[in-house]
């Protein structure tokens, strides 16, 4: 299938994004701006959706098919977790807004599910604390091997070995660097 | 057997039909083998709602978060308008529901637009390689300079104080149980990088160095002189950059820079109150092969045909375990994915046009809020969409009244930089109106000559 950049026709207009110019821009020095624009694709919006729609056709997917695949967890997610996910009430909400003074009551709906999950996810590993700042499974790995070695930082052991299985997934050892 | 579900396939007929096939009674039977000691009978959460109840309940939940806010505040991560093709395509199931692209015959949707997202990412940069995308824009700057110091076997890493002050933390937790020599250099008084501080710690122990452009404070720089001496101790230079000012500001590659690592989220994904976001990540042909992540690259198959495969794999950890670059073995597809279809989008010259609405926007301000009474440019006027005031009062003070008003003033300085009590940074992206920035400058005059 043909790149997105080989549909681009020079001039042809994409999404147009709004025409209201509201003051002069001062002027900055030349040595600070881009010289030749980014050369982004020219195409219009419904060839964006024929092309990422065709795109999608040539996935095998869960949606799609039967995937009987263990290790990265290929299970339904229901549409309905989404539908949640994508409320404008959660999206919509910046994420320094907390550190700003009284900003935390700005964000109380985001704060109480992270919280209650938290806690969820405590009761099913049977463990007292839970931390969602990793963002995938390798993450959390290095989140692991730092907890371990801030703690014997802390109780002043001197280690600094780490065992790991080789039946362990592949971002173990190397989550060690 | 609990409570059914819509989301298991199974009936009571089918179970009872399986479990004869097996030559067993029940569902404990199948779990025999696994000793009581490995099994919990006491997970103590509630019962699941229906799917109606679970919506109202969120709804109610989600209710208490405020969305109606006049928002100003930027600092890394920033409220563009996204169109609807970006959510329309993006989440269809066929992308939404796919494995890792392991096996390319049954993944060029995902590999596709994966290589396209690549391509725009150089095109963005002026760099000549791009992975597939790291988990945002603090892992990619961790990983820019993980890949500096193994590329030049060096173990020391300065970095400016003008990059943010989140992913200088995260860099610091990173390096704090490594062997790696971290400095930073203050700010120097015109917002920009202190250049003698940094020439007096250059030396060639030195392996990486970080920028940010715009630093955090929003100022703009041009780097060339600084790159070029890093270069020449045989260093290299990381710079985290905000990719919607490269529509208009010069960039990374033309000045130089090693390696380009950035957050995505700008490009079509929500604020999301931080997450998922999109890291991502450029480099000098010649380091690719030290580059973490997935690289997805173009090809032929045995018929001649175009496509598109994970390519130089070997850097990675399910090849190389120990010996791997890093031990990220994946990516946020799906924001990449919002990222490419977003710039398709735009387009060549929408891009440019978000870009100037956004700086003229600031401009606009910078004219309306340094003419009041008190207030002054914290630094100088080179800026894409976002600067720092200085006020005659605790810039915190003056966000949380703002806060009533139904505004997010902006974000306080002082919470990561020391004397800077009075220093508030604003900004302004292309939704932000006229009507809406006068309102700002009203309020904050208004709330200085009653304090």
């Amino acid at each position: 299938m043909k790149l997105i950049y080989e549909k681009s026709s020079t001039g042809r207009p994409g999404v147009q994004m709004s025409s209201i110019q509201i003051s002069e821009t001062e002027k900055i020095p030349e040595k600070y701006l881009r010289k030749v624009p980014a050369n982004l694709p020219e195409v219009s919006e419904a060839e964006v959706v024929r092309h990422f729609t065709a795109l999608s056709r040539l996935n095998f997917s869960i949606d799609t098919h039967f995937y009987p695949l263990g290790s990265c967890t290929m299970k339904y997610n229901p549409k309905s977790c989404e539908a949640a996910a994508a409320l404008p009430e959660l999206t919509d909400i910046h994420p320094l807004w907390p550190q700003l003074l009284g900003g935390g009551l700005l964000t109380q709906g985001s704060l109480s599910i992270l919280y209650n999950l938290e806690r969820l996810l405590s009761e099913v590993t049977g463990l007292d604390e839970f931390t969602l700042q990793p963002m995938a499974g390798a993450h959390g790995e290095l989140t692991g091997v730092t907890l371990m070695a801030a703690y014997h930082k802390d109780v002043g052991n001197d280690k600094d070995h780490i065992i790991v299985p080789d039946s362990a997934h592949g971002t173990n050892p190397a989550a060690q660097f | 057997m609990s409570k059914k579900t819509p989301f298991c396939a199974t009936s009571e007929n089918d179970q009872t039909e399986m479990f004869d096939f097996l030559g067993i009674k029940n569902f404990d039977e199948l779990f025999e083998s696994i000793p009581d000691k490995l099994r919990t009978d006491n997970v103590n959460i509630p019962d699941g709602l229906s799917e109606m109840e679970m919506m109202q309940h969120i709804k109610k939940i989600a209710s208490k978060n405020k969305t109606n806010l006049i928002n100003f505040c930027g600092a890394g991560f920033y409220d563009h308008y996204i169109p609807a093709a970006v959510n329309a395509l993006s989440s269809r199931g066929e992308f939404y529901t796919a494995y890792t692209p392991y096996q390319p015959e049954a993944s060029q949707g995902t590999l596709q637009a994966a290589f396209e997202y690549q391509t725009a990412i150089c095109r963005l940069t002026d760099m000549d390689v791009a992975n597939a995308s790291l988990f945002d824009g603090g892992s990619a700057m961790i990983e820019g300079v993980m890949m500096a110091l193994r590329h030049t076997r060096r173990n020391k890493v300065i970095v400016d104080e003008g990059a943010s002050p989140i992913y200088r933390k995260m860099l610091k937790t990173y390096t704090n149980n490594l062997s790696v020599d971290y400095e930073e250099i203050s700010i120097g008084k015109n917002g920009v990088t202190n250049r003698d501080l940094f020439f007096d710690k250059l030396d060639d122990s030195v392996g990486a160095v970080v920028f940010q452009n715009p630093n955090f404070f929003g100022c703009l720089d041009d780097f060339t002189d600084l790159i070029k001496k890093t270069h020449e101790i045989g260093a290299l230079v990381v710079m985290s950059v905000y990719p919607m000012s490269l529509s208009l500001i010069q960039t990374p590659g033309a000045m130089g820079v090693d390696i380009v690592t950035g957050e995505g989220q700008s490009l079509g994904l929500p604020l999301n109150f931080g997450g998922p976001y999109l890291g991502f990540f450029a480099a000098k042909k010649e380091l690719v092969r030290k580059m973490p992540g997935r690289i997805v690259g173009e090809t032929e198959d045995i018929n001649g045909k175009r496509g598109f495969v994970l390519t130089l794999q070997a850097r990675e950890q399910h090849i190389r375990r120990e010996k791997a670059t890093s031990n990220i073995c994946s990516n946020v597809q799906v924001c990449a994915l919002r990222a490419i279809i977003y710039l398709s989008l735009v387009g060549r010259e929408g891009f440019q046009d978000v870009g100037r609405e956004c700086m003229d926007r600031a401009n606009y301000a910078w004219n309306r809020i340094t003419s009041i009474e008190g207030i002054s440019p914290a630094f100088n006027r080179r800026f894409f969409n976002e600067f720092a005031i200085r006020l005659p009062i605790s810039a915190k003070s003056l966000v949380n009244n703002l806060i009533d008003e139904g505004i997010a003033g902006g974000f306080p300085v002082s919470k990561y930089y020391d004397n800077m009590e009075n220093v508030l940074l604003i900004a302004f992206t292309e939704k932000r109106t006229k009507e809406e920035i006068d309102i700002f400058a009203t309020k904050i005059e208004s709330l200085i000559k009653g304090i």
